[in-house]
């Protein structure tokens, strides 16, 4: 993932307006920063993939200690830099990313103690609610596996209904405090699309959440996911909604949504031909990935892939001298390989 | 003759007890070389495969050791850089012209690299430029190979990264049965190699599966002295573990692999193989063997290995309401 580098200025700036972002690394126990000196020429906090990956880590690590004083401070803070749009908005996504890890494979009803507990010390704790549903979430998945429903023994199907009916509950329970954070309207759309809930319904949920709060992208992945065929969806449904997402966001991310949202749709696609088979536009996505790069927030390698895979010589061999050493197309694909696009992009000398 | 294969047998029972190496201990090995591939530590490496070239380094559930090298080259190679593998390679390579892993470790990486440039298509559908680089690889996994061949009369990895080659060249069935006699005669029972042969009797290769059946009791046979009847399960076992949705429309037998399972179980008494019987046991909902399984297994019941939705609560679950006993067979 790729976030915006915030100058130093801004971020002297923002100090200056929030002042918890001043001690915006309390959180963290590899951070270089020594206390006190945040902010001052040289200590500034880069928000990369690196420091977001420290906060999954200490998340999980909060959850592992049921330490959930620190779970809700975090959250609060990562909270309010995604409301104003500061750097370090993509935060929050160190949630969405922990949350199932953190859960998997736990004992049947682990966290169920310290969810009553956390319920009691705060009981309008927005987080609390998603982290309980998505436990019963990832409960489900754990008894049920992910292999075609087809596969799956009748017992198993019976406890993954149950668990997401308990993850449904919790949130349901949990909507007043949970709206304040797009995590809640995510893991509701989660759970929602496990169940196998009717598209209006979730449509509902995502366009509250798609709405009233800022861009969420796990939110967006989440919806698109039970769009896609596996989902007893369409690729024509995941056009629509690709191109409806990026309508929405024109504003503040011109069409760069539309080149993010079929990169999630390349990691998820089962078929053998992705520009015949799915809707995507091979000169929109060369657009939205030039935009990317103007802003500086392009991942090369997946840009790179899809030119390869429309077949667009010129385009893949410019990338793959950009890239050099760093040329990995198949990244995070399961069979998609740099040396077939290098002999495709020699075709083309 | 048969006092021989007897012999072998309680050596074979009494080193793995001896060597007292759990199915964890092939887990430690299989970090053990990850790190050390990762940190470009060849020297341990090399070390280790000395090491887990002895007789006696088998895991009490029946692995040898050495196929942890396999296991961790397989899965190293595939979504790293090409430049990265290159470096990795031209280190190892200045650093210990000698080694005779090294090349071994090649031919498992460009063979990696080629499968991900054929997915799971047929060599028939690719582009031209899948084809080349597809070819390119192979031909340089088979010249690593080349490089190295006397590595062959010592490890087993060599033998199965041979037969993998030789079939991704699109090689007669006879070459690749003869590459396999060769290599079981020098490593009787080593599982991968009969694992690699059975790959390109696959659908996916032109093959089917009473072919795969024939091949797998064949084998089952070939090392019943040794093994039992257990190399039936193991090979069954391998379709379930490399290809999830291949096992369930193979012609695979409950009550064959029950009693292959009996036989491995006997010999491998680890509580790796004891979870992986009543796992399969309870995915053919055979309510009896499953509940016996989980009586033995006690708190040590950790079901669902390589199989989705099989879990020990799912299994408690299907004991209690057996299916009707036509679908127990």
């Amino acid at each position: 993932m790729n976030l915006l580098r915030a100058p130093r200025v801004v971020a002297a700036l923002l100090m200056l307006v929030v002042p918890a972002i001043c001690d915006a690394q309390w959180w963290n126990p590899h951070s270089t920063i020594p206390p006190g000196k945040l902010g001052m020429p040289g200590y500034t906090i880069q928000y990369d993939r690196r420091l977001q990956d420290q906060a999954v880590e200490a998340i999980v690590e909060a959850f592992h200690a049921r330490d959930f004083a620190k779970l809700d401070r975090m959250h609060a803070e990562f909270l309010e830099m995604h409301r104003t749009g500061a750097a370090g908005s993509s935060m929050l996504e160190a949630f969405s990313t922990a949350l199932t890890p953190v859960f998997m494979g736990s004992d049947r009803g682990a966290y169920q103690d310290f969810f009553a507990a956390w319920r009691e010390a705060a009981p309008e704790s927005p987080l609390r609610p998603v982290a309980e549903g998505m436990s019963w979430w990832q409960q489900g998945w754990d008894a049920r596996g992910h292999g075609s429903s087809s596969e799956v023994p009748p017992e198993a199907m019976r406890a993954f209904e149950a668990d997401l009916g308990r993850a449904m509950k919790v949130l349901r329970d949990g909507e007043q405090a949970g709206r304040a954070t797009p995590l809640w309207y995510w893991a509701v759309v989660s759970v929602a699309g496990s169940m196998g809930t009717g598209r209006a319904v979730i449509d509902r949920v995502f366009e509250e959440g798609a709405t009233r709060l800022r861009l969420f992208m796990p939110l967006y992945d989440s919806r698109l996911n039970f769009l896609l065929p596996q989902w007893g969806g369409d690729f024509a449904a995941v056009d629509r909604f690709v191109r409806a997402a990026v309508l929405r966001t024109q504003a503040t991310e011109g069409t760069t949504l539309y080149a993010s949202l079929y990169a999630i749709v390349l990691e998820r696609f089962l078929g053998n031909d992705f520009f015949r088979e799915t809707r995507a536009s091979w000169k929109l996505l060369q657009h939205a990935y030039e935009e990317q790069v103007a802003r500086g927030k392009a991942d090369l390698n997946r840009y790179a892939a899809f030119a390869c895979m429309a077949r667009d010589r010129e385009t893949t061999a410019d990338l793959l001298l950009r890239l050099g050493d760093k040329a990995n197309l198949g990244e995070g694909l399961e069979s998609f390989s740099t040396e077939a696009c290098a002999e495709l992009a020699r075709e083309g000398r | 003759m048969r006092g021989l294969a007897a012999a072998i047998v309680t050596f074979l029972l009494s080193s793995a007890h001896g060597a007292d190496l759990d199915h964890r201990a092939y887990a430690k090995a299989f970090t053990g070389i990850f790190t050390a591939l990762q940190g470009a530590d060849f020297a341990a490496l090399e070390r280790m495969h000395e090491q887990f070239l002895e007789p006696d380094a088998r895991a009490l559930d029946g692995t040898w050791m050495v196929q942890a090298f396999q296991d961790v080259f397989e899965s190293s190679f595939r979504f790293e850089a090409p430049a990265a593998i290159e470096k990795r390679f031209a280190g190892w390579k200045r650093l210990a012209p000698r080694s005779t892993l090294r090349p071994i470790a090649e031919a498992f990486a460009w063979q990696q690299r080629a499968w991900v440039s054929k997915g799971s298509r047929r060599y028939a559908e690719l582009t031209s430029a899948e084809r080349r680089a597809f070819d390119g690889l192979i031909a340089r996994a088979a010249d690593a190979l080349r490089e190295e061949p006397a590595a062959g009369a010592r490890s087993p990895l060599w033998h199965t990264a041979a037969i993998l080659t030789a079939g991704a060249q699109a090689r007669p069935a006879s070459d690749l049965d003869t590459l396999l006699e060769e290599a079981v005669r020098r490593f009787p029972a080593y599982v991968p190699l009969f694992a690699a042969r059975m790959e390109f009797l696959l659908p996916e290769w032109g093959g089917d599966f009473a072919a795969v059946d024939r091949f797998v009791r064949t084998a089952m046979e070939g090392t019943r002295a040794l093994e039992g009847r257990a190399m039936y399960a193991w090979l069954y076992l391998e379709i379930a573990r490399r290809y999830a949705g291949l096992f369930d429309r193979s012609l695979v037998s409950w009550p064959e692999m029950r009693t292959a399972f009996e036989d491995m179980v006997e010999r491998h008494p680890d509580v790796w193989n004891r979870n992986v019987y009543a796992t399969f046991a309870c995915r053919a909902r055979d309510a009896e063997t499953t509940l016996r399984l989980l009586g033995e297994l006690g708190a040590a019941a950790s079901l669902g290995v390589w199989s989705p939705g099989v879990s020990t609560e799912s299994c408690l679950r299907m004991v209690r309401t057996p299916p009707p006993p036509s679908r127990q067979s």
